[in-house]
């Protein structure tokens, strides 16, 4: 890991993973022609054998040749330019004789050898180091026997071991100062004498002297990059106790070996204490081992050098040269080490390789695509995203997972208000519906439903919308008679009529009951409550100032036990009293459950409110439930199965009818929708019903109508709902299956109305969120001595899961023979509309998979658009005029 | 284990794959259309984060254009580089699939663009279209297992070197 520093963050110029940064020396450019090597490497070999001759006929000045001309000046060739020894050493000559001859055997070493070759050649050097204090230095005889036993021992190892492996890579004496003083050449040498490179060494130094030391240093085998670092935290103690030891005769040859031990002994010692209180990489501390050695080995040998030369060769160099090239040597290592340390960060970012996209230009498809796209910028955060012309904003923000919510996606519910900050002209203008939401919301200009924004363009958004205060209502109050309106029931119906109540007369009181233990809440979002652990935080759909400006006073946990319509007050359970000129009704509903034996042991629930959903979390968590049963297979029983599938559960649908959502689409899309469900593990089962929950103290499964067992530990019902009439009919209203009204939504007492889930109009509950809201709007008039009419409204339905959109609206059946279909099927992308027209009209539709056409096919549906001329053409595929 | 393409000598290459980190090798231009359509790109400029470590995001994300850092930033003084991703480098993988809080942080280090696919895309993907889904995730945990060698490997280099 490197360390960011402003100073050097370009370190890595290279992208990590890419091998150039480190090339072998098959990579190195070729710059000397191997005719060149060829005659350096045998003139090397002719010096040698005349330094042999040399050294037996003339001893003195053969030692000195050997030692001063030589011997002094190969560390410094290896710290510069370590290949070029390599290519021209006479010991590499005479070991690759059997190999270019080609009698070599070609053995690879043995596991044993290439683990302990460092220990061995350790020793050689512990070995040789003295032996030419004593020695060497002064008998030139028995360094010519040396030398002839290396190359003796070079060329027959040569004849055993395949490539440079018997001697060169493995126990050469020369080989351990090569690693510590060439790890950074600063000249690059092509090796050219491996021809060809046979793989005989692991970690070769030949094929990339760079990193062959540190890679050595850091190695998989702690014993290995141990004998490496014992060596270079001997070298310093070595050349110290060859140089201040003093030869024999002057000390005994006993003396001079312990001196020597000791030495070595406070190297090491100085090493392993460095390594304990320095917090680097040891290997570091073995590079600044190595740079310290050739510092004292030069510091020490120049001044003995320079007498030498002037002794020999007759010359006057004063002795403080030394101090300048002791000084060269020492800016030099400094250099070195630099670039040392660079490498090995260098190295070790390159061995954490980047996962990598295989085909890099497969992404070059999305740059055409970007073209034609728009770039949605998005507050807080400052996120530029690419989206597609068409896209709405909600979907783009859900897919994103930026917090967002969502209702009914059709702009009336205000879940989902978002501030356009610019680019309000590239979005669809809203629609009277979103109109209206947002201003009951009380929202300020620029602000938006996300699922209204369609993009055409580039647009900036905030998901932070502005608090203003609500308008407030400027006209004059258009009633006065009525200065007391109680609602029960604290739901959308019942909230969105005391607002219009409001709106007409801001003195009226208005009181709100609430049976629930929440203020208004999105209900269509409470499946989030099972998976998502806000709880209730981002539900509350009361205005952004209400705390400051509520238009009603609103009762929670408040339970309504009687109306007196005699004395028109309502009496709640803990007999408070609430006088009311008007009332309006709008209890809404409670989930319907069918007849099934031993329902209501724990682990059996519904999902209405709220707190259904979040006793359903409490309950899974605290049971540790694995799999759920679900009965119902409804917009709200597929959202629950999502919900519990977020939660890693197993979970299995009961479904009566043929298919799923049986009254709002077709057979074809519920295959879609089936598929998709079972993709992510939400296996359903059509034509069976519930016929027992079983277990005593907690489910354990339950039995289906045909016998079947299911086991699981979680079983929910989602069939439907059941009005809350009982208050209405206690009181004598007439009610039905609802609370029975008029298309003015009065009930049977002219000054009580009903709306909502509990209302029945015509015979119907419609009982979705939008007619509730459509009822308010009409009851909120009424209340006030209006006498608007409702007429009822669509049952459209959405289902909105990651990746799929299904909407039911109208019609989605022909009913007569002057209604037809037209649908288009696209399997491949999992895309299908079905279009009901009943002459030239379009009646109804079914849409899964895209949402590209879903806001024309809605408009053309909903204004009664003739299409006459264009059914040709939607008849062939071509639905592009609902863009 | 071995220390990558550092020693690819010639007479081993044969047996040493070279692109066994390469991720998604078995896509066709067909696929990647199909990927890629349940992703999205979005811009950064130079020093913008995209995601800060211990945050709760669950995107998988391939570099497009520009560089970006991966950074360690437990020592919010001292910063450290993990590793400079290029284009076609991957990233957040380990956050997609354990859905654990974020390892590290990664930052803009120039303008540059990247594909996100977040887990609610990916959730849509498996939805509508579990084989490729599925080779996503199967290609995914084949080349973190490889990474995982990779990881044990450099643990031992850590364990007998001490290092930081």
């Amino acid at each position: 890991m490197t360390e960011v520093s402003s100073s050097s963050p370009d370190k890595l110029k290279l992208a990590p993973g890419n091998k150039e940064s480190f090339p072998n020396y098959m990579q190195v450019p070729k710059r000397i022609p191997n005719i060149v090597w060829h005659t350096l490497r045998f003139f090397a070999m002719v010096i040698l054998v005349a330094e042999c001759v040399l050294l037996l006929k003339n001893p003195d000045l053969g030692l000195f040749v050997f030692w001063f001309c030589f011997i002094s000046w190969l560390p410094l060739l290896f710290f510069v330019a370590p290949g070029f020894w390599r290519n021209i050493c006479p010991l590499v000559s005479v070991n690759q004789i059997p190999r270019e001859l080609n009698f070599t055997m070609a053995k690879s070493a043995s596991k044993w050898m290439k683990e302990y070759c460092y220990l061995i050649t350790w020793t050689l050097v512990l070995f040789l180091i003295p032996l030419r204090k004593y020695l060497l230095s002064s008998h030139a005889a028995s360094l010519v026997v040396i030398i002839g036993i290396m190359m003796s021992l070079a060329f027959f190892l040569g004849i055993v071991f395949k490539g440079k492996s018997g001697w060169c890579s493995m126990i050469c004496p020369l080989l351990p100062f090569q690693r510590v003083y060439g790890q950074t050449p600063f000249i690059k040498v092509r090796n050219y004498h491996c021809r060809p490179c046979v793989g005989c060494a692991e970690l070769c130094y030949d094929f990339n002297p760079e990193i062959s030391y540190i890679a050595l240093l850091n190695g998989p085998n702690r014993f290995v990059s141990g004998y490496i670092k014992l060596f270079a935290a001997s070298l310093p103690g070595l050349i110290l106790a060859f140089y201040l030891i003093p030869n024999p005769p002057e000390i005994t040859f006993l003396q001079m070996n312990l001196q020597f031990w000791v030495y070595l002994g406070v190297s090491i010692a100085s090493f392993h204490l460095l390594t304990l209180l320095v917090r680097v990489r040891e290997s570091k501390i073995a590079t600044f081992y190595g740079a310290l050695s050739i510092n004292i080995f030069y510091f020490l040998s120049f001044p003995v050098m320079i007498a030498k030369y002037n002794e020999v060769f007759g010359l006057s160099i004063p002795e403080q040269l030394h101090l300048v090239l002791s000084g060269i040597i020492l800016a030099m290592s400094i250099i070195w080490l630099v670039r040392s340390y660079r490498k090995e960060n260098l190295f070790f970012d390159e061995l954490v390789k980047p996962m990598q996209v295989a085909d890099i230009e497969q992404l070059e498809m999305i740059e055409e695509k970007v073209k034609q796209k728009c770039m949605i910028t998005i507050q807080p955060g400052n996120h530029r995203i690419v989206a597609e012309p068409g896209t709405t904003l909600l979907n783009l923000l859900e897919e994103r997972e930026l917090p967002i919510e969502a209702g009914c996606r059709m702009g009336m519910c205000g879940a989902d208000p978002v501030q356009i900050i610019k680019g309000q002209e590239n979005l669809a203008p809203p629609e009277p519906e979103e109109l209206a939401t947002l201003k009951r919301l009380g929202l300020s200009e620029g602000c938006r439903m996300a699922c209204c924004c369609k993009v055409k363009g580039n647009v900036e958004v905030s998901l932070e919308t502005k608090k203003s205060s609500r308008d407030l209502p400027t006209t004059t109050p258009v009633s006065t008679s009525v200065n007391n309106v109680v609602i029960i029931g604290n739901g959308v119906s019942g909230m969105t009529a005391a607002y219009h109540i409001y709106q007409k007369n801001p003195n009226c009181r208005l009181t709100v009951i609430g049976e629930e233990n929440h203020n208004y809440y999105n209900r269509m979002a409470i499946t989030r409550l099972i998976y998502e652990r806000s709880a209730m935080k981002n539900l509350s759909m009361l205005p952004s100032d209400w705390d400051v400006n509520p238009y009603a006073d609103c009762w929670i946990s408040t339970l309504v036990t009687k109306i007196d319509r005699e004395n028109k007050q309502v009496i709640t359970a803990l007999d408070e009293v609430v006088p009311y000129d008007k009332l309006i009704l709008a209890m809404g509903s409670k989930a319907f459950i069918p007849p099934i034996e031993n329902y209501g042991i724990p682990g059996c629930f519904v999902v209405r409110t709220a707190d259904d959903a979040i006793s359903m979390r409490d309950y899974i968590q605290h049971h540790h439930v694995k799999n759920a049963i679900l009965l119902g297979g409804s917009v709200l029983g597929i959202e629950t199965a999502f919900a519990l599938y977020k939660l890693k559960l197993e979970v299995t649908v009961i479904e009566r009818s043929p298919w799923l959502l049986y009254n709002f689409i077709d057979q074809r899309s519920a295959k879609y929708l089936e598929e998709y469900l079972k993709n992510l593990g939400i296996v359903v089962k059509f034509g069976y019903s519930v016929k027992a929950a079983l277990g005593t103290n907690e489910l354990k499964g339950v039995a289906l109508d045909d016998g079947t067992i299911i086991s699981g530990g979680l079983f929910i019902v989602c069939c439907g709902i059941s009005p809350n009439i009982e208050l209405a009919k206690e009181c004598g209203l007439v009610t039905e299956r609802g609370i029975v009204v008029d298309e003015t939504l009065r009930t049977s007492d002219p000054d009580i109305f009903a709306i909502g889930d509990n209302a029945q109009i015509n015979g119907r509950i419609e009982g979705l969120w939008t007619s509730s809201i459509r009822q308010a709007d009409v009851c909120g008039e009424n209340v006030m001595d209006g006498n608007e009419k409702y007429v009822g409204t669509s049952s459209d339905m959405i289902l909105k899961l990651p990746g799929v959109i299904l909407v039911s609206k109208g019609v989605i059946n022909p009913r007569s023979e002057d209604e037809f279909v037209i649908e288009h099927d696209d399997p491949e992308n999992k895309i299908f509309h079905r279009l009901v027209f009943s002459g030239e009209n379009l009646i109804g539709a079914v849409i899964f998979g895209s949402a590209t056409y879903i806001s024309g096919i809605t408009r053309a549906i909903n204004q009664k658009i003739s299409l006459s001329d264009k059914i040709g053409a939607i008849h062939d595929g071509d639905l592009s005029i609902f863009v | 284990m071995d220390f990558s393409n550092f020693f690819d000598y010639p007479t081993t290459k044969d047996e040493k794959p070279t692109t066994e980190n390469l991720f998604l090798q078995s896509f066709t231009p067909e696929d990647w259309e199909k990927f890629l359509s349940y992703t999205h790109i979005e811009k950064y400029s130079k020093g913008d984060y995209v995601i800060k470590s211990m945050e709760k995001d669950r995107s998988f994300f391939i570099v497009f254009k520009g560089s970006f850092d991966v950074l360690d930033e437990k020592n919010v003084k001292k910063p450290l580089l993990i590793s400079r991703l290029g284009a076609g480098s991957v990233f957040g993988e380990l956050g997609f699939l354990d859905g654990r809080p974020r390892s590290a942080s990664v930052k803009a280090f120039s303008d540059g663009e990247l594909v996100r696919l977040t887990y609610t895309s990916f959730e849509s993907m498996a939805g509508k279209d579990l084989p490729l889904a599925y080779r996503f995730i199967l290609d995914l945990a084949q080349t973190l297992g490889i990474r995982l060698r990779d990881m044990t490997r450099k643990l031992i280099i850590a364990n007998s070197t001490g290092a930081p």
